[in-house]
């Protein structure tokens, strides 16, 4: 699954420690999940489109290999 | 998110507190034969799992009717597994669910490295020799846990952030 986190990020100014404080997760998760070393689960995708106020599917989209 | 089967944040630390102190006891009774004498435990019959073969500090022998012990093996061990059981299983700051995997895949990893290093231990290490294998072998798989959960959520991450900088 690619994600455009890092692209959303830069949009509102946030950093990484930013967004992982507003959805009660570590640095290190949004880190993982901006490198696709980690898929979120739905619980946490809908939380991060929510803060950008986006539809998930504008974050997160399937890959060929999905 | 709930966390089952963890300790609390803060003991991670007692942990350290009773594993590297007892670590590093085990390590002087390993490599140097120390024990504490006020750790001496006299029974007055015959105790059938006493030190008389592991160490042979001629203390007692088999045909004696009193058996005396040594703890401070016993203490090094036990204050080891129990400390590193501790900082293994405690809560990180912010437990959530990449915690959770990577907790779940290096307890895997940890187990997998573990039975390879015994297996490989087994072919080449024979005779009484093995009886240290199986000594170490009882730290193994926590250490390997606690060394690759530290690695990939706290240590990796520092150098990726460099990489990126760098680029």
């Amino acid at each position: 699954m690619r994600n455009r986190i890092r692209i959303e990020r830069a949009i509102l100014d946030i950093t990484q420690a930013d967004l992982a404080g507003r959805i009660q997760v570590s640095r290190q998760t949004i880190n993982a999940i901006e490198s696709n070393k980690y898929v979120p689960s739905a619980i946490l995708a809908m939380k991060i489109a929510r803060v950008f106020g986006k539809p998930v599917e504008e974050i997160f989209e399937l890959d060929e290999n999905d | 998110m709930e966390a089952r089967f963890l300790f609390p944040h803060r003991y991670k630390l007692i942990g350290w507190i009773f594993a590297i102190p007892s670590l590093i006891l085990g390590s002087f009774v390993l490599f140097d034969g120390f024990l504490f004498d006020f750790l001496n435990i006299e029974l007055p019959f015959k105790y059938i799992f006493d030190d008389s073969i592991s160490f042979g500090n001629g203390t007692t022998n088999l045909v004696d009717e009193v058996s005396v012990l040594n703890i401070t093996d016993e203490i090094a061990s036990v204050g080891t597994i129990i400390g590193m059981l501790l900082v293994a299983f405690s809560k990180v700051k912010l437990e959530d669910e990449y915690v959770s995997k990577i907790r779940l895949e290096s307890l895997q990893w940890a187990i997998y490295l573990n039975f390879g290093l015994l297996v490989l231990a087994t072919i080449f290490v024979h005779g009484a020799a093995f009886f240290s294998v199986t000594v170490y072998n009882m730290f193994t798989p926590l250490i390997i846990f606690i060394i690759r959960f530290h690695y990939i959520l706290f240590i990796k991450p520092s150098f990726e952030v460099s990489k990126q900088l760098k680029a």
